[in-house]
């Protein structure tokens, strides 16, 4: 009996297996070289200092010619001149701190967390106030040894009242892009392909295209932090982009996006999804809800499963799946108070 | 060397499939980089060599095969 083509069938069998066998181990090899070690962080220099916010001195007693003092009358209060200047002060708590399952509230903080359900998806925002822009903070692994880890965990090794996950930015060191965290320049370079989303240390924020995104003025203005991930969810009017056409997340997703209303004022939000409770939503919707939210600029962070809101150190959301350990975390640290309770 | 000549196509295969895998997973997200890391670039010019070498050797394993045969054929026309 010929049994030849028996045999070819075998070695090729073999040989099939094999290259499969071959082709998933490279896989996981390039997975653990791609998105499980980390590369070590190395910041090049700091945007000069923050200055601390001004405070209006108390207003000196006019002597008069004869040299006694002029009539007395009472001392005006001194006026807040931080980010927000006199604006929500019913926002703010001048004496003591208030910290509530939905709400913080001292001198220069105020946050105020709610859960919406729009969309078919639980949508978590916090509000947040700003006398000081100190108190607006990247997270960054390399605090923290090398290791990424999850936002609630990272979180919880600050003094974070509130804490957003980021842009996970280290997955993404391939590309030119211009990173600064806490005015500490991780990178600066011009983008290449991403929207960029500014905060600078006047309090404004503003998201750039890639176009129109000039390396030398963004860090002349004095930013304080760079983020790259996008896509910008407003456009320079605050109005709602209709359409993410050509973009590969835009359907509905978990997400994770920070808004910005005006200096001083600011918002986090994340939204569940990829649940029997929570669809996630699309990045029109995303754009579409930030523009009823009053914002004026928006900006989409990571999302999917790296999408995760934390409070006084336990997490908002549900977490999905395992969750994702991340690089970078923004969180909101009351620099006067000393932050959340430990 | 000839086994190492005979893994050069299977090694081929296997770039090429991981190169399908990226492909198809930068269509769903790109921020995922599979296609523009630099890893995946040295990848892609890997299987650019290992394919001109695999087609090398099967350009040279051709030529062979037509030389013996028109051999064959002349020492039959003989």
């Amino acid at each position: 009996m010929n049994d030849k083509p028996f045999r070819r069938g075998r070695r090729i069998a073999g040989m099939v297996t094999f290259d499969l066998l071959a082709f998933g181990a490279a896989l996981l090899v390039f997975a653990y070289f791609h998105h499980v070690r980390q590369r070590p962080l190395n910041p090049t220099a700091a945007v000069t200092d923050i200055p601390a916010p001004a405070v209006t001195p108390a207003p000196t007693p006019l002597q008069t010619e004869t040299g006694g003092l002029a009539a007395e009358t009472p001392a005006p209060t001194p006026v807040p001149t931080g980010l927000l200047g006199g604006k929500y002060a019913e926002k703010f708590s001048a004496d003591e701190v208030v910290f509530t399952d939905a709400a913080y509230r001292s001198k220069n903080v105020a946050l105020e967390l709610r859960t919406e359900f729009l969309y078919e998806s639980r949508i978590h925002i916090v509000d947040i106030y700003l006398q000081d822009i100190t108190c607006f903070q990247t997270a960054v692994y390399d605090q923290f040894g090398t290791e990424t880890l999850r936002t609630r965990e990272m979180a919880r090794l600050t003094p974070a009242i509130a804490a957003l996950s980021g842009d996970y930015f280290s997955a993404h060191l391939n590309h030119s892009m211009c990173i600064i965290r806490n005015g500490q320049v991780y990178m600066d370079k011009q983008p290449d392909k991403y929207d960029t989303c500014v905060l600078y240390k006047d309090g404004v924020m503003e998201t750039l295209a890639e176009e129109d995104f000039d390396r030398d003025a963004v860090l002349a203005k004095g930013a304080y932090q760079v983020w790259c991930f996008g896509p910008a969810l407003l456009d320079g009017e605050g109005k709602a982009i209709p359409s993410f056409k050509g973009s590969t997340i835009r359907t509905n997703n978990p997400r994770s996006a920070i808004g910005y209303f005006e200096p001083g004022h600011y918002c986090f939000v994340m939204v569940e999804g990829r649940s029997d409770t929570s669809a996630g939503i699309t990045l029109e919707d995303f754009s579409a809800f930030f523009e009823s939210l009053g914002c004026r600029a928006a900006y989409n962070l990571d999302g999917g499963k790296t999408a995760e809101l934390v409070w006084n150190g336990e997490l908002v959301n549900e977490r999905l799946t395992g969750g994702r350990s991340v690089s970078d975390i923004l969180i909101i640290v009351d620099t006067e108070e000393g932050g959340r309770a430990q | 060397m000839k086994k190492l000549m005979r893994l050069i196509p299977h090694v081929a295969i296997i770039l090429a499939l991981m190169t399908l895998t990226f492909f198809v997973i930068d269509r769903f997200n790109e921020f995922m980089d599979f296609m523009t890391a630099e890893m995946s670039k040295w990848l892609f010019a890997s299987l650019a060599v290992f394919a001109i070498a695999a087609s090398v050797r099967l350009i040279a394993a051709d030529l062979e095969k037509a030389e013996r045969e028109a051999e064959e054929k002349q020492q039959k026309g003989n």
